[in-house]
């Protein structure tokens, strides 16, 4: 091994491309430290300002509707969200009796069983229409495994309670944020675009069109097609004589939003509560079918004509990411991730395709 | 109450009198000229205002284009090829003149690159938010869009006879060439 010459010293180049790489490097990390520090404490302003910023993208087309008619900016977005908090305020006078009788007879029907009884009742059920499961040991292990979700079901419930008073901060929240997202979107996005530099600032303004165009599309469709498998779920669930169809609807329609498990939230508590009430397996049976006819509409009709295939999510990246929206931010996890991840995946897609067509994106450019 | 107003003005002075300067500049520029004050305002709104150093790149040639740029003060140079051995100069633009407006109405990418050939103010207008007007304050949008169009239809038209001319010259030449024959 040939030592190293003694007055040879190693000398490190600081050249000003390397300053500004390790700058941007300690930027990055600080980012990502802030970010990581930030996340775990921001889900009260983060959800409602995602759930805000979802509604501003909803209510746009309205706003600038009106803008059409002659109506300021202000104006049109107060008037639009004066005319929603009166439909919610109709709507909670109008619906707020039926809803509590409905939740009170649920009350009532759950205070008469408790988890032993619906076990004991759900046993009989099977060993009586199930002459396979006369089998002991079959019946004791479905049996079983019900128990434990049912006694799941109530802890998980009991446990909800504590989110309610965010749940209020939120609904106090989202209507100020959507006011003022409406209001001065455009104007923030103007200050935002006015501090980039000149090499990034056209590409920019083509990104951020673009990911307002695919994204609006996108969140309107959602809506849409949760809209109309609401309106379905109500619909058939009168017509089949569910109880409390218009709860379980809503539910199953606002639940749609999660793709795979969204529709068994929807049908699930349908399935339970027709049973409790008729007392006979068809009864499962029956809603079950619905559930799954309404599926089929919504996969061959609406889904494909509302939302087309413009932004598909692989399933396995759906299905990870619903796990880690729900552990990270529970029940607004869950409806949010999809459209979070349609975020991303759009502002990817355009920043890749942006890096292939402008010179301003590419390295050493 | 004098030293609050000064205060307030000091604030405020800056913006305010570069909102003007913008104001009294658009309304020289045959663009906006027909539009009314409250139309301007709006214009006003829709625009983008950037300073450009000396050699700086406006926009490349061959990249998607999304709107055109007005010259408010020094000098932008449009070139073919641009950095390269067969670049070529097309065009020296100064005060009020525009460019890139082609890209306002077609999805189609630059013909040239823009250059800054000093430090230079541009107001830039894009083809999103022109849109976002079109819906917005639709008699506003046909006043703008016509205005362009009748500006492209003049650039169209002065294209046309260089053209005829340069086939007029040409068509000389050959007859010259074979007479010489």
């Amino acid at each position: 091994m040939n030592p190293l010459p003694e007055n040879k010293s190693i000398v490190i180049n600081l050249n000003r491309a390397f300053i500004f790489f390790l700058l941007k490097v300690s930027v990055f990390v600080l980012v990502a430290l802030l970010a990581a520090w930030i996340l775990p404490h921001s889900g009260m302003v983060l959800t409602p300002l995602i759930l805000a910023a979802l509604l501003s993208i909803l209510l746009n087309p309205l706003v600038v509707m009106l803008e059409g008619r002659g109506l300021n900016r202000t104006g049109a977005v107060t008037l639009i969200m004066g005319i929603i908090t009166l439909l919610v305020i109709w709507l909670m006078i109008f619906l707020a009796p039926h809803i509590s009788s409905e939740f009170k007879t649920i009350a009532e029907t759950m205070k008469n069983e408790t988890p032993a009884t619906l076990v004991y009742k759900l046993k009989t059920l099977l060993n009586r229409h199930l002459p396979l499961l006369k089998n002991p040991g079959i019946t004791d292990q479905i049996i079983s495994r019900v128990e434990k979700s049912i006694y799941d079901m109530l802890n998980n419930s009991i446990q909800l309670i504590p989110s309610i008073v965010p749940l209020v901060i939120s609904l106090v929240l989202i209507p100020f944020m959507t006011f003022f997202l409406l209001k001065d979107g455009r104007r923030l996005k103007k200050s935002f675009i006015q501090t980039l530099p000149n090499r990034y600032f056209e590409t920019t303004i083509n990104l951020i069109h673009k990911i307002e165009n695919q994204l609006g599309s996108y969140i309107r469709g959602q809506m849409l097609v949760s809209l109309c498998i609401g309106l379905l779920a109500i619909t058939a669930l009168a017509i089949l004589g569910v109880p409390y169809f218009l709860i379980i609807g809503t539910v199953a329609g606002v639940a749609n939003m999660i793709p795979y498990f969204g529709p068994i939230v929807g049908a699930v508590p349908a399935v339970i509560l027709n049973v409790i009430d008729k007392g006979s397996v068809s009864a499962a049976l029956v809603v079950v079918a619905a559930f799954l006819i309404i599926r089929l509409i919504d996969d061959t009709l609406v889904s494909p004509n509302i939302l087309g295939r413009s932004l598909e999510i692989h399933p396995l990246l759906v299905i990870i990411v619903i796990f880690v929206g729900g552990e990270m931010f529970g029940i607004m996890g869950l409806l949010l991730c999809i459209p979070v991840s349609g975020i991303i995946k759009v502002t990817v897609q355009e920043l890749l395709w942006n890096i292939k067509h402008y010179r301003a994106f590419r390295v050493g450019s | 109450m004098k030293k609050i107003d000064v205060i307030w003005g000091n604030i405020f002075k800056g913006k305010n009198d570069a909102n003007q300067s913008v104001r009294h500049f658009l309304r020289n520029i045959p663009l906006f000229a027909k539009l009314r004050k409250r139309e301007l305002r709006d214009i006003e709104h829709l625009i983008h205002r950037r300073q450009y150093k000396s050699s700086e790149v406006i926009f490349w040639q061959n990249e998607p284009g999304v709107g055109m740029y007005i010259v408010q003060s020094g000098e932008v140079g449009i070139y073919a090829d641009y950095d390269s051995p067969e670049q070529k100069q097309l065009a020296t633009l100064c005060q009020g003149d525009f460019f890139g407006e082609m890209a306002l109405l077609e999805d189609d990418n630059r013909s040239a690159t823009a250059v800054a050939l000093g430090d230079s103010q541009l107001i830039g207008i894009f083809h999103p938010d022109l849109f976002d007007l079109f819906q917005r304050k639709p008699e506003l949008g046909i006043k703008v869009l016509a205005t362009l169009a009748n500006m492209l239809a003049q650039r169209l038209r002065k294209t046309n006879l260089e053209l005829q001319q340069l086939g007029k010259k040409q068509c000389q030449s050959k007859k010259e060439k074979q007479v010489a024959r």
